[in-house]
């Protein structure tokens, strides 16, 4: 074959590759609407179906008619976004029965087992709005799937299909999984809050290994359950400053005069991240604090007295009042801190110190 | 000229219009590659940008703070209204960190004016040796703002003050004058919710030229009708649509744009910054963060992603986009020549095995190997050694690829992001992903043949880049 005779035959495949190109993108732009405009038109049909279904005046089979409707690649999708509790709890296993049996929904939980990532996530997704309690089984493979993106698909799914041992299984894995997981599963398991707080209490023991333990403090912390939290307290004195870290931070959920002399002790903890922690907690916890977080400005580290200086500014005008005096002390490093510090606008304070 | 030699001649020139013809066929082959790559690629991304539980977790605080690390010269007009629209990102934490590089006008003034700016003594202490700080300031009115006012030394000095004073794991470097969408940062966090091991992370950078602006946001996508920056928009998005995107399945690009890209802080020190001196730090940055993390085993990743977006402003005369070019190629040429080790050095596995022999026979030397294929063509012509129909063969076969792989580009663009919403906008791309190769592509490559002459005249410099500017309607500070 000659050079020429190469290049004609590249030619000829490139010039059809080019027209076939062209006529795709000015068919699919000149005649037929984006895939964003069909699901628009789609998904005002559903709003409509789901109003009539919600104030009772339209069947169920409307709504699952309209959302079958869906381009197909937006169907599990919807299905996900209705499990955002868009839909009341009591009319719930109506929509759940009316979906189960959809052919898209049945092939989309079928993934479930997949080699591919994308299927699992889909079976997650739809699980998370159709999922029931026979499906526990199914959902405890995907919570424990590789694949971070299912796992918090599959998460969401908890609520609608968990039990104690679900639940159980969900805080024992908490603190090995991904930061993300455990950032998802904190804005999921607010919904299963006794069942939580049921096996969080039975877990919290100073003997329970130290990472889990800081972990599962900051799960209760953020799940504001204060039962565990009240435990959580006795492990104050525990040898490792990770998890007397995570009791420090988690104190301030506990607004009570105990919970202050508390920390003030823990202002002068070996460790300065507890310390840190225990300034930031003071903080919270009302003008009692102002002496505590006075005696941490002085504090060795500047992270500590960086900390103090701000919880101080967040405590009113005691607080304020204290900064000023500061401004005024003997060590250098407190009138900087105190300075810096009081320079800033009430709103340049609320971003700075935001969690 | 005797017999025999005209014969020898001939013969030369056969085999150097088929060695040209191999080149392209191999390197083209190639491109090919990258954009079958790039459709799983893309295809993933969309799937998880559409994903509604990620949707929700880039609401929550899971995700990790990071630093905007923006420097500046001589931004006096535009800088208020830049700043302000970082500072209004949607992310949950961040700081934003602005190196103030010398400027001659009154750009510090404006910030101490516009942001209420006070001097603080400066808290951390100077891990990689920069110009001479002159002041650290912030502000009242935004905590998250924090200004470095330092003698001037180039951006990637200014990049490295800022560094210095980062107080986050992740830093964005990004150019004052470029517009990042609301949603960017959440959008470039993907790969930290998906638990992936992260060393940078690199987003597109669109043209913003006759785009509408408002409020520092691009509101309305537009193809600049004219023929220059026009050809631009298609080159953009081949560059990221496909090219980078392929590069994520063949072991990672070695370009990160300056303009908007994030990096693990940790790794950025352990390499001692950026490199001054350099006319593309950004390309000379990401060589030397691979070779870091291959010569210490650590298995970090640097994906580029496709649904964060910059807008950038590009040049709209020959003059400077010939400067621009010039420049980009002259980095290039830099940076290769000072990592040669990596070619074809097993111990960099995908990267010196396959991604830096690209840049070097697919990028730094194309234009080299373009000029030789006209000059054989034009000689062979010129001694009847090679047929005039299959010079013109060639060239058209030349210039249709390039228009394939330019409207492929589009087709990428039109069945996933499709931010081109008029018809007169997406025609126009077409026309220009057609036309691109008759002439603009020529120019590019004597803009690239030029670099070749600076470098080794050793010039060093940057050239003025003039801009047009957004208008006045970019930001109401």
């Amino acid at each position: 074959m000659t050079a020429a005779t190469v290049l004609v035959v590249v030619a000829l495949v490139q010039g059809a590759f080019l027209t076939l190109l062209l006529m795709f993108l000015l068919t699919r732009r000149l005649l037929f609407p984006s895939t964003r405009d069909r699901f628009a038109e789609a998904r005002a049909a559903i709003d409509e179906a789901v109003r009539q279904w919600l104030v009772a005046e339209g069947p169920v089979s409307a709504v699952r008619d309209a959302i079958s409707a869906l381009p197909s690649a937006a169907r599990v999708g919807y299905v996900a976004h209705l499990a955002r509790g868009l839909v009341p709890a009591e009319q719930r296993p109506s929509l759940v029965t009316a979906l189960r049996y959809e052919p898209w929904v049945r092939q989309a939980l079928a993934g479930a087992r997949s080699r591919r990532w994308s299927r699992r996530l889909e079976a997650a997704r739809a699980l998370a709005f159709v999922g029931t309690a026979g499906d526990r089984q199914l959902l405890g493979t995907l919570l424990a799937d590789p694949h971070p993106a299912v796992a918090v698909a599959a998460v969401s799914a908890l609520p609608g299909v968990a039990d104690d041992g679900l639940v159980a299984q969900v805080v024992d894995a908490y603190p090995s999984l991904s930061p993300f997981v455990r950032g998802f599963l904190d804005l999921t398991l607010r919904e299963l809050r006794e069942p939580v707080t049921r096996v969080l209490v039975s877990r919290m023991r100073m003997d329970a290994p130290t990472l889990a333990l800081a972990r599962r403090i900051a799960l209760a912390e953020a799940l504001d359950l204060l039962p565990v939290l009240d435990q959580a307290m006795a492990l104050r004195g525990h040898v490792d400053a990770d998890v007397r870290a995570a009791v420090a931070r988690a104190a301030r959920r506990l607004p009570r005069d105990a919970t202050v002399q508390l920390l003030a002790r823990m202002t002068r903890d070996a460790d300065v991240t507890v310390r840190v922690e225990a300034a930031r907690s003071l903080g919270e916890l009302g003008p009692g604090s102002v002496p505590f977080l006075g005696g941490a400005l002085h504090d060795t580290s500047w992270r500590v007295r960086r900390q103090a200086a701000l919880s101080l500014a967040l405590l009113g005008e005691r607080g304020r009042l204290a900064l000023r005096e500061a401004r005024a002390d003997a060590d250098p490093y407190v009138r900087d801190i105190a300075s810096l510090v009081s320079g800033l606008s009430d709103g340049a304070l609320l971003e700075i110190t935001a969690r | 000229m005797t017999p025999g030699l005209v014969d020898a001649l001939h013969r030369t020139l056969w085999w150097a219009d088929h060695a040209v013809l191999g080149y392209f066929l191999v390197i083209n082959t190639f491109y090919a590659l990258l954009l079958i790559l790039s459709i799983p690629e893309l295809w993933e991304h969309w799937r998880l940008a559409d994903n509604e539980h990620l949707q929700r977790l880039l609401a929550s605080d899971a995700l990790p703070p990071l630093t905007i690390m923006v420097p500046a010269h001589n931004e006096e007009v535009t800088i208020a209204s830049s700043l302000l629209s970082f500072l209004t990102l949607e992310y949950p934490h961040f700081e934003v960190v602005l190196v103030n590089d010398g400027s001659k006008d009154a750009t510090l003034s404006v910030l101490v004016r516009e942001f209420d700016l006070y001097q603080v003594p400066a808290p951390y202490p100077t891990l990689i040796p920069t110009k001479r700080v002159f002041g650290v300031y912030r502000s009242r009115k935004h905590a998250r703002l924090v200004v470095i006012d330092k003698e001037n030394g180039g951006k990637a000095d200014s990049l490295n003050a800022a560094l210095n004073a980062a107080r986050f794991e992740y830093v964005l470097a990004v150019d004052a004058d470029t517009l990042i969408e609301p949603d960017a940062l959440l959008r470039l966090a993907r790969p930290f919710l998906l638990g992936t091991h992260v060393a940078a992370v690199g987003g597109t950078v669109r043209v913003a030229n006759a785009c509408r602006i408002e409020l520092g946001r691009v509101v309305d996508a537009k193809v600049d009708r004219r023929w220059l920056p026009g050809c631009q928009v298609v080159e953009y998005l081949r560059a990221f649509l496909f090219g980078r995107l392929g590069w994520n399945r063949l072991g990672g690009s070695l370009i990160i744009s300056g303009a908007f890209g994030m990096f693990r802080r940790e790794y950025l020190l352990a390499i001692e910054g950026y490199r001054t001196g350099n006319v593309t730090e950004d390309m000379d940055l990401v060589v030397r963060l691979h070779r870091y993390l291959y010569e210490h085993d650590i298995h970090a990743k640097m994906p580029f992603i496709p649904d964060p977006v910059a807008w950038t402003e590009v040049p709209t005369t020959v003059k400077v986009l010939h400067r621009q070019r010039e420049r980009w190629h002259r980095g290039l040429l830099s940076t290769v020549i000072t990592h040669r080790g990596l070619l074809f050095n097993p111990k960099y596995g995908k990267v010196g095995m396959v991604s830096f022999p690209f840049f070097v026979f697919g990028e730094l030397l194309a234009p080299v190997v373009e000029l030789f294929g006209y000059l054989f063509t034009a000689l062979g012509l010129w001694l009847h050694a090679v047929d005039w129909h299959f010079a013109l063969l060639f060239f058209l076969v030349a210039v249709g690829y390039g228009s394939l792989l330019s409207v492929w580009a589009v087709v990428l663009e039109d069945v996933s992001f499709r931010k081109y919403r008029s018809r007169w906008d997406f025609l126009r791309l077409l026309a220009f992903s057609i036309i691109e190769g008759l002439g603009f592509r020529q120019m590019t490559v004597w803009f690239r043949l030029h670099a070749f002459w600076k470098y080794f005249r050793g010039h060093e410099g940057w050239g003025t880049m003039t801009r047009e500017g957004f208008g006045p309607a970019r930001v109401k500070p």
